[in-house]
């Protein structure tokens, strides 16, 4: 379905579908303008939302059925048909559950952020000469401050990992996307092309969705988003000790912010066979690239 | 001869008007019992497999031309993502096909109330609403089902007297 049909009635007389080309983010705020985000940082704003108009938005964005989504708005988020995140604000409220409070799904919704899904396909092409390692990849970690694109890289990477190349067979890769952001499934179908070869584990702990794809799926490069706890580190050394490779993002600014964490998670070990791939954003958008090893040689950059 | 034909005639008009009231009653009733199916699958669908209102019309298959239709078009009107909420576009469905369907009065009034097992805001407030719908509407099928038992108990005699009486004052 087309991202304008699930704005409110009201709200899409005023906006074209083309006003949203090159769009990033729809932000929706009760009393305030909804507001378009583009990737330029520049932003559109358009008359002013109320209630009623945001719960007209929740209907169409679930189906009618926003009580099917319970599950996802107890955490926050949700996905809709084309891969498109939909963030959500409200009330929390807790149940008691045993000795824990569990939280119920959020009401009194004022907010809303749709993360506009779009595939850059072959964005990351220039990396995978530099990734490539006899028969599968070197551990690779793409690191960038947050909004630079690194999910977007790395669903790239993936999906021409899973694809091989014309002298490269695809190799078998496990994603586990526990914010359902590089595969975005929708009722269980990966709405971002990721290649033939990917077993998904949506909506899954990284730490835990690592252990179970090594038992259970035989990949040979496990795909992850935003490592960062001391747990996720400790699974990727385990999938390092089965020989299986393991393509991460990280928030970081720095290289050496990445090889210290590396170093403090007791990965010292597998720091030979690293690639870290650092992506910046330029003013006019377009990114660049640098690629370091382990040791933090850099070995390529795109200007 | 005339006679006996025209006799015939009468005996013919009031049996077919008998059959078709019955007809009609049981019609209502398939329906009625429909309805209540809808609620038992759609209760299901909710509660065991969280299903979305949009896959559970994919899914349903209708045994009544007349449900089947209705929820055909339920869908397409939803999929226009024209109206703000999903209830209002039920009670207009309603209100637009209340003459093609075969609804009493008060199944009628059931499903019009059961939009909010539909669209309600919460899957307890879906839940309960089914719940309430499917045992009205299972009270309003055996009260139908009575109603018609009696009423045919005295249409049958009252309709063949009534033709044998003017069989009688025709001749």
């Amino acid at each position: 379905m087309e991202l304008h049909n699930y704005l409110p009635v009201a709200f899409r007389t005023q906006i074209a579908p083309s006003d949203l080309k090159g769009a990033e983010e729809i932000r929706l705020r009760v009393g305030q303008p909804l507001e378009i985000m583009y990737a330029d940082e520049k932003c559109r704003k358009y008359g002013e939302l109320h209630v009623g108009q945001l719960r007209e938005m929740l209907n169409y964005l679930s189906g009618y059925s926003p009580y099917a989504m319970e599950e996802e708005l107890r955490q926050g988020f949700f996905t809709v048909e084309g891969g498109h995140r939909v963030g959500v604000s409200g009330r929390t409220s807790y149940q008691k559950k045993g000795r824990w409070n569990e939280m119920n799904p959020l009401s009194e919704i004022n907010g809303l952020n749709i993360r506009i899904a779009h595939e850059r396909k072959d964005c990351a092409r220039p990396i995978l000469p530099w990734i490539y390692h006899g028969r599968s990849i070197y551990h690779t970690i793409i690191f960038a401050a947050p909004g630079v694109g690194k999910t977007t890289y790395l669903r790239d990477t993936i999906r021409c990992l899973s694809r091989g190349e014309e002298n490269r067979r695809g190799l078998k890769i496990g994603v586990v996307d526990e914010r359902s952001e590089i595969a975005a499934c929708h009722r269980g179908v990966p709405q971002n092309d990721l290649g033939p070869r990917c077993d998904v584990l949506d909506n899954c702990p990284k730490e835990q969705g690592m252990r179970m794809l090594l038992r259970a799926m035989s990949p040979e490069v496990i795909a992850v988003d935003e490592l960062g706890l001391p747990e996720d580190f400790a699974a990727v050394g385990e999938s390092a000790k089965c020989g299986v490779a393991v393509l991460g993002t990280m928030h970081a600014g720095q290289k050496e912010e990445v090889r210290e964490r590396l170093l403090d998670n007791g990965l010292a070990g597998i720091l030979s066979e690293v690639r870290l791939v650092g992506l910046n954003r330029k003013e006019d958008g377009t990114r660049v690239l640098q690629i370091w090893n382990g040791e933090g040689a850099c070995l390529w950059r795109s200007w | 001869m005339e006679k006996l034909v025209g006799m015939l005639c009468i005996l013919v008009g009031c049996g077919g008007m008998m059959i078709s009231w019955q007809e009609k009653k049981r019609r209502q009733q398939i329906f009625m019992g429909e309805c209540i199916r809808l609620f038992a699958r759609w209760k299901f669908a909710l509660s065991k497999e969280h299903m979305r209102l949009y896959d559970f019309l994919e899914e349903y298959d209708g045994r009544s031309p007349e449900m089947e239709q209705l929820l055909l078009q339920l869908k397409e009107q939803l999929k226009k993502n024209c109206y703000p909420s999903g209830n209002q576009v039920w009670q207009e469905l309603l209100r637009e096909k209340r003459a093609l369907l075969p609804l009493g009065d008060e199944a009628y009034r059931i499903l019009l109330d059961a939009g909010d097992a539909f669209f309600g805001s919460s899957s307890e407030d879906c839940l309960r609403c089914i719940k309430a719908c499917g045992e009205r509407m299972e009270e309003a099928l055996a009260e139908e089902k009575k109603d018609m038992e009696q009423k045919w108990k005295v249409y049958m005699p009252v309709g063949m007297l009534g033709g044998m009486i003017l069989i009688i004052l025709l001749i």
